[in-house]
């Protein structure tokens, strides 16, 4: 063992507490001695220093004087990256891996609902969902958390959340406005393409007429709207181009329409999935539409995703198209912590390693409209940081240490607890593993 | 071989092996004309895969994992008419042999992947699903190779993640869900050209929320785990009358008695068949008390569970599986997407192979089947935080022998041995590195894949015209 792991370990929080929320208990840290990928102008930092007070960082950089009373933690020349970021996910919005069949609470969808645009998850975020512990033990520390479509082409408001498990967790509210398009898109407008981008013309021109004619609106003197009050209101920012829209859609022409899209109304739009987005990966890139997309797709089963491809992140990278990373629409429903691996695989078909971390850190930072706050280790930041035991992309690699807004994060999740309980199986009449 | 032996049963015995009857090589059914008189004692859908040319191979310089939990570093294997012919150290290579220089690469068997549906179900196109008949709890009448479409471009992509042989079970909305057909990943145009040659058949069954939930929300049984239960026991139970009946039938044409043959039952024959262990048993079942009352069912009803498939509960009762000689079917790290899937844990692998009982990885899914090496990563360095010290070479034998022995074909693939079926990946680098990919697979010898050639590269009519060819690398 390492004098490294040694010193990480010894300073492992102690769990006592019999639940797995963290209280707050600011201090001044410095993590020493890393090989800190600060996602910024700095770039990589052998043998660089991070001090943290409180939830921030307060500097970055080589020979740093750490002051008294500061905890060190010695990462031994380990890689250090910014917290690690899944750009869609459900997460803290049911207990564990939604969607799939879901257990438990389900806030992320509501189909019997008659709102959609409207729709926001902000009360729905659950800080202590189990996954939460199980998902930031992996190094991902923020992400966004969405509503699915359903039985509307505008699935409402997503947030941008911190994976510290407290009440704080919304870190952006109303960060995008989400969407469906093309294959899914078409089936909840009544079937076809057009009757979707139909209903988005129409829902658009709406909310732009009533937000130019509210006091006419509120006297019955308005031309009759296609969405509820509640729906035309959410609608307002997006329309305008104030809020991002991001649609899901994968066909190639499908990124067509979402360009014009852009184009005719000014909207601020995000692409998400684009399995064939690659093919017009020059146009994107001319129009400034960044792609969320999952790296480990290359088989598109639905016609719409014919061209699916394990270097959709490489190609669209290379065009100059700004991606952010999820685990969406992998054929096995997967778990919002494996989004690593899908970077790592991106880079094992052509991605440049810096681009792929940049994709889990900055960029989405970049994307969500963070990056005063979040996506490179730099001072003013917040202090998003975990400790690697080796190549943060690699599948055998762990976080040694995970800090969010500056709290280190216990080494201790649900699943941890089970293993733990039955890592040593009980003797016949031994002590059932119920007290353990 | 699979079917037992019958050269020290006496004849009567020997006829009464409904399983052979269903199953026997043409060696077997050519010792008794009693089973002339059975309607099934041929495999009607018979495979007529043949191994495409290959030319001999050299692999040298390589690190090679060969699957039995040995590491030979600066290995060479040879292969040659399809078989391994050498492995090891200080190999000299013969004149006239294709040499593949391995220097900085790793060699592994070809991947098994025991649990897909590729070719049975597709998430969006319903016409192409036709892995789960749920219209009915028990279908053991089913057998899943008559729904394998082999133009299904999921092949193609698990080839070049490394995978060379598959099960491919029906799905898990009944409680007993038909046959699996063993596979060779090759591209054919027919099941039968790449139905494995002398593979056994496994049977599906299905524990659990998966039954219950298809039929007991139609108001019919099972609606409970009770009721899950019930059914199984109730159909080994009619099987074994069954199983009965022709046995009687059988013994009195021995005896010369003029008598007509029992109605036959499609799917009372393969549960037969099971009750006398020559069709093995997959059954899906997530819990740990779940696992402990099947595998007493099994004991009850007589005949053999061999492998719990999605056991994310297996590390719980590790050592009950050890004591059974089940084989526990795993993911690394996928869970909580039901609630019998609540309590997964990254080391279950681990602690199964740690408690001594056979562990499997699988990927029941297109896209995992593609990196089913780095699944095993995953799982090898989850249980390695705790101190459980597996290796590489104990690792890859969760994705090559163990499934080997649980699917009954460790006597042909499954580990680099000499006289063992040449399937096997080089891999660009440590197939333990995300950034490691399958770059050359062989299958019985044939260089089948290359990922630096496109003309290599099998593609799936399907996709034909439409995806250039290597394109969803």
């Amino acid at each position: 063992m390492s004098a490294f792991k040694k010193n990480l370990l010894s300073v492992l929080i102690p769990v006592t507490a019999t639940t797995l929320l963290i209280e707050a208990n600011a201090q001044s840290i410095a993590i020493t001695n890393g090989r800190i990928h600060t996602m910024g102008a700095a770039g990589t930092l052998e043998n660089a220093t991070i001090l943290i007070e409180g939830d921030t960082i307060t500097a970055v950089g080589r020979n740093l004087l750490v002051p008294e009373g500061t905890e060190i933690i010695d990462a031994d020349g380990q890689p250090v990256t910014p917290g690690l970021m899944n750009s869609y996910t459900q997460l803290a919005l049911a207990d564990s891996s939604a969607p799939g069949n879901g257990i438990g609470d389900q806030d992320y969808r509501a189909s019997n609902s008659q709102y959609g645009a409207a729709f926001d998850i902000r009360y729905g975020l659950n800080p202590r969902a189990m996954i939460i512990p199980i998902v930031r033990l992996h190094g991902i520390t923020r992400a966004i958390s969405a509503p699915l479509a359903t039985h509307d082409l505008f699935a409402g408001y997503g947030a941008i959340i911190h994976l510290g498990g407290t009440p704080d967790m919304i870190v952006t509210s109303r960060v995008a406005l989400f969407a469906d398009f093309g294959a899914r898109g078409a089936q909840i407008a009544g079937g076809a393409r057009d009757a979707a981008a139909l209903k988005i013309t129409e829902a658009i021109q709406d909310a732009l007429h009533f937000d130019r004619n509210r006091s006419r609106y509120e006297r019955g003197q308005t031309r009759d709207y296609s969405l509820n009050r509640m729906d035309l209101e959410a609608l307002v920012p997006a329309a305008k181009g104030d809020a991002i829209i991001n649609i899901a859609a994968n066909r190639a022409s499908d990124m067509r329409y979402l360009i014009e899209l852009k184009e005719q109304h000014g909207l601020n739009i995000v692409v998400r999935d684009g399995q064939e987005a690659w093919l017009m990966a020059d146009e994107l890139a001319a129009a400034q539409i960044p792609v969320v997309l999952n790296p480990g797709i290359n088989v598109g089963m639905e016609f719409s995703g014919f061209n699916a491809t394990y270097s959709n992140a490489a190609r669209l990278h290379a065009a100059g198209v700004l991606i952010a990373f999820s685990n969406v629409s992998n054929p096995h429903p997967s778990n919002p912590e494996i989004v690593r691996q899908l970077a790592g695989l991106a880079v094992a078909h052509g991605l440049p390693w810096e681009e792929a971390l940049r994709a889990l850190t900055i960029n989405p930072a970049k994307i969500w409209g963070l990056e005063e706050s979040y996506g490179s280790l730099e001072s003013g930041k917040d202090a998003d940081i975990v400790v690697w035991d080796g190549d943060p992309l690699e599948l055998m690699s762990y976080p040694l240490a995970v800090f969010i807004k500056g709290q280190r994060m216990p080494n201790d999740s649900r699943q941890i607890r089970l293993r733990d309980r039955y890592q040593t199986l009980p003797d016949a009449g031994g002590e059932p593993p119920a007290f353990h | 071989m699979y079917t037992r032996t019958t050269q020290n049963i006496n004849i009567v015995s020997k006829l009464l092996s409904i399983a052979s009857l269903l199953l026997a090589p043409l060696s077997i059914q050519a010792q008794s004309d009693g089973q002339a008189l059975l309607p099934y004692k041929k495999d009607h859908y018979p495979s007529t895969y043949k191994a495409l040319a290959s030319e001999p191979v050299a692999i040298t310089n390589a690190t090679i994992l060969d699957g039995t939990g040995r590491r030979i570093n600066n290995g060479t294997l040879l292969m040659e008419g399809g078989k391994i012919t050498a492995i090891g150290t200080n190999i000299q290579v013969p004149e006239g042999m294709r040499i593949f220089d391995g220097t900085d690469k790793w060699v592994t068997p070809g991947i098994i992947d025991i649990h897909t549906h590729v070719g049975v179900s597709s998430r969006q196109h319903p016409s192409l699903s036709d892995g789960n008949e749920m219209t009915g709890p028990i279908q053991a009448r089913l057998w899943v190779e008559h729904s394998v479409w082999p133009q299904h471009p999921g092949f193609a992509r698990a080839l070049a993640g490394g995978v060379t042989t598959m099960q491919i079970l029906p799905g898990s909305g009944n409680l007993i869900g038909g046959r699996s057909i063993i596979i060779k990943n090759v591209p054919a145009r027919t099941m039968q050209e790449m139905k494995f040659p002398g593979a056994p058949y496994g049977l599906k069954m299905a524990c659990g929320e998966n039954p219950k939930r298809a039929y007991g929300g139609m108001g019919s049984a099972p609606a409970t785990r009770m009721a899950n239960v019930a059914g199984y026991r109730q159909a080994f139970i009619e099987a074994a009358e069954y199983k009965r009946g022709w046995e009687n039938y059988l013994v009195k044409i021995e005896d010369g008695e003029d008598v007509q043959p029992p109605t036959r039952d499609l799917g009372m024959d393969t549960l037969a068949a099971v009750l006398d262990d020559d069709i093995f048993v997959n059954n899906h079942c997530y819990r740990a008390d779940e696992l402990a009352v099947m595998m007493d069912l099994a004991k009850e009803m007589g005949f053999k569970i061999t492998a719990f498939h999605h056991t994310i509960e297996a590390y719980k009762v590790a050592d009950l599986l050890a004591e059974n000689d089940v084989c526990a079917v795993m993911w690394s790290d996928w869970w909580g997407y039901k609630l019998e899937a609540l309590d997964g844990v990254l080391e279950n692998i681990a602690l199964v192979e740690k408690a001594g009982a056979c562990a499997i990885a699988h990927s029941d899914s297109e896209a995992v089947m593609q990196r089913m090496n780095q699944e095993i990563a995953k799982a090898m360095a989850a249980g390695n935080r705790i101190g459980l010290n597996i290796s590489r070479a104990n690792a890859i034998r969760w994705i090559t022998s163990n499934p080997a022995r649980a699917m009954r074909i460790n006597d042909k693939v499954g580990s680099l041995e000499v006289d063992k079926q040449a399937d096997v990946v080089i891999w660009t680098t440590d197939p333990f590195s995300v950034y490691a990919l399958a770059e050359h697979v062989f299958i019985d010898g044939a260089h089948i894949y290359d990922r630096n050639d496109p003309s290599k590269q099998p593609q799936s009519d399907y996709e034909l015209g439409i995806v250039k060819r290597g394109d969803h690398q």
